[in-house]
């Protein structure tokens, strides 16, 4: 016995000893301004590059990389702020949460016109966009040719969507595959397919008015519902019990309406069949959502001129060219080119420059509602509808009471 | 005596069948983490991997700082269970042996914060370890967790069940009561702590929730926060999260090996006193 306790002290001196060595280390560095962020590993180590290129040729301070998964920021960064020990710069798709803790870089090189996306709240510039992502379509390249089936990569090819459905049927009676299309189970991506049959969340003449009960959304929504229950796509990828990037993935579908997101994934483990890239259709209007990440401060952190420093230094042109390369994203700084290691985000880009102006204006009516959220009220209603419980008339009612319950001053 | 022998059969055979439904996952992980990317998502699903690789281990070890992971998760999980096995064995031996006034209504009390799910008292428990300096210290992760009342209740369980005769033969043998704790009550209690050691480690080594939350620097992570960061935003890398699941597996299934005899010599020595 006496053995055994002398061997759990000497086990528990040495941990200890262990678990404080990293501390007394890190006294005696140098400054260092904390990036929390997620995903980078998974998307290609983007900003481990540039920041390894920080490193290595600055040394006023350090900067180092906090990775967490994406599911665990808000917690990490509400928790942080609880006991004011927030990290100097995050990276992460929620800005406007965190608006009034973040630190205004008006006072740096930097302006709104460099960006692609609108990134000012009350006149100030809060925060940079760090990349940009676009709802895109990706096709089972094998399939499409086996089956003697074009796919367009120009403008005049682009299909329609009654066109549309005609190819993937033709693809899934002459191939293996055995459905035609698996949508992500994601609002953003529905609300693609609805703006592309001219679907307007709020009336771009009065953006206090909800638009969204229209002829055209009805159109949009039916021919949405008509996919899943004429089987063309799976019922579970519309619910979400199943995953559309992992269905796709089997080989057993000619189409996947995604993103610019799931190249890196797909060009590392895909490799039993041919995809591609191609442009989406449309009804009325070509459209696509933009979505990404924002790089910004928060204030109060003590490392406030560090931080615009380095934000400053990163849109420097050759360094942010070398993050978007890394991790093949679309720029969101005006003028800058990126060489990329997958193929087809040249499609990617054309659907940005083709798109309708409707969901960016209704971004900004969205982003004109700080602290104010609808959350993922359009996907629940359309789950709610491809389970048989609402009709597209339902969905639209739902949708537009859940804008009205949660947004102040619109009306319907 | 015919009736008895089929008795047997069946228990044997929903024994194997349960067994079965339960191993049957864990074998799928295992031979799903030698898969490639393609492979693991082909249809029709294979169960055995057609060209088995190692690949996604060394992706899993030297992508991201497993070394550092595993040692911070050692670290809480081992001096957890130690100050655990420690604190309820004490803790159970008292509330069992002595007969203080008050003694039963503390026991009371006590058993009642089993009532309480740890989510709610994680704020104010995360403001006590903030206020005396442990936030981001791997000691956080261990302060508050040592204390369980699972632990002194099992332990106290088994203290009664020992006669008290064989306390009262001690002290006129002149033991006093930290000897007979030490030299007559926790050889005893052998199979116990080793129950309470292998749920111990289990709870530490998978812990998430409270490491999320009392942890804010990349060195002190611990390995479940490491493998969350495989499940992105828009991406899964499911074959490096296959192979480290396995990894983090390990450990557990070698306490476990250790500690099986003192497990099944449980229902033994409990048969006997009963």
């Amino acid at each position: 016995m006496k053995k055994v306790l002398a061997l759990l002290l000497c086990l528990m001196v040495s941990f200890s000893v262990f678990a404080n060595g990293a501390s007394e280390t890190s006294k005696k560095e140098v400054k260092t301004l904390e990036i929390l962020l997620s995903d980078d590993t998974l998307e290609g180590g983007a900003m481990a590059a540039v920041v390894d290129k920080w490193n290595s040729t600055h040394d006023n301070f350090k900067v180092e990389i906090n990775e967490i998964a994406y599911g665990d920021m808000k917690t990490q960064i509400m928790n942080r702020a609880s006991v004011n020990e927030l990290p100097a710069l995050v990276k992460t798709t929620e800005m406007d949460a965190y608006a009034e803790f973040l630190l205004a870089l008006d006072d740096t090189s930097l302006k709104q016109s460099d960006f692609l996306r609108d990134v000012t709240r009350g006149g100030k510039l809060l925060a940079t966009p760090i990349n940009s992502t676009a709802v895109g379509m990706l096709i089972n390249k094998t399939a499409f040719d086996q089956a003697g089936v074009s796919y367009p990569t120009t403008e005049e090819e682009r299909w329609t969507w009654a066109e549309f459905i005609d190819a993937v049927n033709e693809v899934v009676a002459k191939t293996d595959c055995e459905y035609g299309i698996v949508i992500d189970h994601s609002a953003q991506r529905i609300s693609t397919l609805l703006y592309q049959f001219g679907m307007q969340i709020f009336d771009p003449n009065d953006a206090s008015k909800i638009a969204f009960d229209s002829p055209q959304t009805k159109e949009g929504l039916d021919f949405l519902l008509d996919i899943y229950k004429k089987d063309i796509s799976p019922a579970s990828v519309g619910l979400g019990t199943e995953n559309a990037q992992s269905t796709f993935k089997t080989g057993k579908v000619a189409v996947h309406m995604s993103g610019n997101w799931v190249l890196n994934d797909y060009s590392s483990n895909i490799t039993n069949f041919e995809w591609t890239p191609a442009l989406m259709p449309y009804t009325t209007d070509k459209a696509t959502c933009l979505g990404g990440n924002y790089l910004y401060a928060f204030d109060k952190t003590g490392c406030e001129e560090e931080a615009k420093e380095f934000i400053e230094w990163f849109y420097d042109n050759e360094n942010y060219s070398l993050y978007c390369s890394t991790g093949n994203y679309l720029p969101s700084k005006v003028g800058v080119d990126a060489t990329y290691t997958v193929k087809g985000m040249d499609i990617f880009n054309m659907e940005l420059n083709a798109t309708s102006s409707q969901p960016a204006f209704d971004d900004s009516v969205k982003n004109a509602h700080p602290g104010e959220s609808y959350g993922n009220a359009l996907r629940d209603a359309v789950d709610k509808a491809i389970a048989g419980e609402l009709d597209a008339n339902g969905v639209i009612e739902y949708f537009s009471n859940s804008i009205l319950e949660n947004y102040t001053n619109v009306s319907q | 005596m015919k009736s008895n022998k089929n008795n047997n059969k069946l228990n044997g055979f929903f024994g194997i069948f349960f067994s079965l439904l339960w191993v049957f996952p864990v074998f799928w992980l295992v031979v799903s983490s030698f898969k490639n990317g393609t492979e693991l998502f082909s249809y029709p699903m294979t169960l055995f991997p057609n060209s088995p690789s190692f690949d996604n281990y060394a992706v899993a070890l030297f992508r991201f700082d497993f070394i550092r992971y595993t040692l911070n998760t050692a670290f809480i999980t081992i001096i957890a269970t130690v100050i655990t096995l420690v604190m309820s064995s004490m803790c159970g031996f008292a509330l069992a042996k002595y007969e203080y006034k008050w003694l039963k209504v503390l026991f009371v009390c006590l058993l009642a914060t089993t009532m309480l799910p740890t989510e709610v008292i994680m704020r104010p428990s995360f403001t006590v370890i903030y206020k005396i300096g442990l936030y981001n210290s791997l000691w956080a992760c261990i302060i508050p967790t040592v204390g369980t009342m699972t632990g002194v209740f099992l332990m106290r369980q088994f203290f009664t069940s020992i006669p008290n005769e064989l306390l009262e033969a001690a002290r006129i043998d002149g033991a006093n009561e930290g000897k007979i704790f030490v030299s007559l009550m926790l050889p005893l209690c052998k199979s116990q702590l080793a129950i309470l050691g292998i749920f111990s480690f289990r709870w530490r080594w998978n812990d998430f929730i409270w490491p999320l939350i009392s942890l804010r620097s990349p060195k002190k992570y611990t390995l479940q926060i490491a493998l969350r960061t495989l499940s992105g935003a828009e991406a899964v890398d499911w074959t490096t999260l296959l192979s480290a699941s396995v990894l983090t597996m390990i450990p557990v299934l070698i306490v476990f090996i250790i500690f099986n005899r003192q497990i099944m010599s449980t229902n033994v020595s409990s048969g006997v006193k009963g």
